[in-house]
């Protein structure tokens, strides 16, 4: 029976909605699930690989894999922390195939990014570099937890979850991350 | 403060809430965290991050009418091929078929040396082959 079954789906939670995926495998259903996280799994992506379209089409393998084998989603866990889990693993496969990591920071460099012809400050671009300078100043491990707490907004348990480790060992990796930034970026005046 | 006894919500202000909107004891906790000026530099770096992060989900939004490879694939398997193109393939084949079945084989007896046969190089030709014209 339906936790939730007195809302609408669009109310239910992740976790909700999977259950009944995996019951009815209602395309309707998923297609919840995927309007609710197909962005922020793509953004996730792009800022690891730095190749939008790598980015596209990983998030939509990933999707693709839970449409069709969703019975491997366990319900006591958190929907979005398996995603990401799966996010994870996929991009490391991607490495695997031959993506090497000085190839990805120079893709990195073709992110393209807001176009700043639109509001043409110097100060925004500036302040861009600082983002990038800083992203690629940190270890791969430090970059993450940054990204799945400040670009991906997830809580710190869950991204321990992601990364299996603790709790402690995220807010260590963080507060680490967030002292070398504050060291490259200029105070606002 | 051992930074794993930090507590979430510090991480979480530095990202929502501007220094200056932090009530005193607010401000107390983030002391043993960051100064005023480093708490103010990271929500700056912060809030570009999130600008930047906006502007690729809107890129990326513009890439979804884009075929996916996924969709490459499918679109592959179903391109539509008209019936007189797959009549005219079928009917290559079978001509071409006809044509390799139906080619007699090379026959090396067909054309049998007879022994007694003079040969003509050498200049000896029989009386019976001349004709005076």
């Amino acid at each position: 029976m339906m936790r939730e079954i007195n809302h609408q789906p669009s109310q239910w939670s992740d976790e909700a909605l999977m259950e009944r995926f995996v019951q009815r495998r209602k395309d309707q259903i998923f297609g919840m699930l995927y309007q609710r996280h197909n962005q922020s799994l793509a953004r996730y992506l792009w800022w690891l690989s730095g190749d939008r379209e790598a980015a596209r089409d990983l998030t939509q393998d990933i999707f693709l894999k839970i449409y069709q084998k969703p019975y491997l989603f366990d319900p006591g866990r958190p929907f979005r922390g398996w995603l990401f889990v799966i996010a994870r693993n996929a991009w490391k496969n991607y490495v695997r195939k031959g993506v090497n990591r000085k190839k990805v920071q120079e893709q990195w460099l073709q992110i393209p990014l807001p176009d700043w012809t639109i509001d043409p400050l110097e100060e925004r671009q500036e302040a861009f570099e600082q983002i990038r300078m800083a992203l690629q100043s940190l270890s791969e491990k430090h970059q993450e937890v940054v990204l799945l707490k400040y670009s991906n907004n997830l809580s710190l348990e869950e991204i321990a979850g992601v990364l299996d480790c603790s709790t402690g060992t995220v807010k260590s990796r963080l507060f680490y991350a967030l002292q070398k930034i504050k060291g490259l970026v200029h105070p606002p005046a | 403060m051992h930074v794993h006894d930090l507590p979430e919500h510090l991480f979480d202000w530095v990202s929502s809430i501007p220094y200056d909107a932090l009530d005193a004891q607010q401000k107390e906790e983030v002391a043993a965290f960051l100064s005023p000026e480093e708490y103010m530099s990271i929500q700056q770096w912060l809030q570009t991050l999130n600008t930047v992060n906006v502007e690729m989900d809107s890129q990326m939004r513009a890439l979804e009418g884009a075929p996916t490879k996924v969709n490459r694939l499918r679109a592959i398997w179903h391109y539509p091929i008209p019936l007189y193109q797959v009549a005219a393939i079928l009917l290559l084949l079978i001509a071409g078929w006809n044509l390799m079945v139906g080619l007699p084989a090379a026959d090396q007896e067909s054309h049998p040396v007879d022994p007694r046969a003079v040969s003509i190089e050498q200049g000896f030709y029989p009386d019976s082959l001349v004709f005076e014209l």
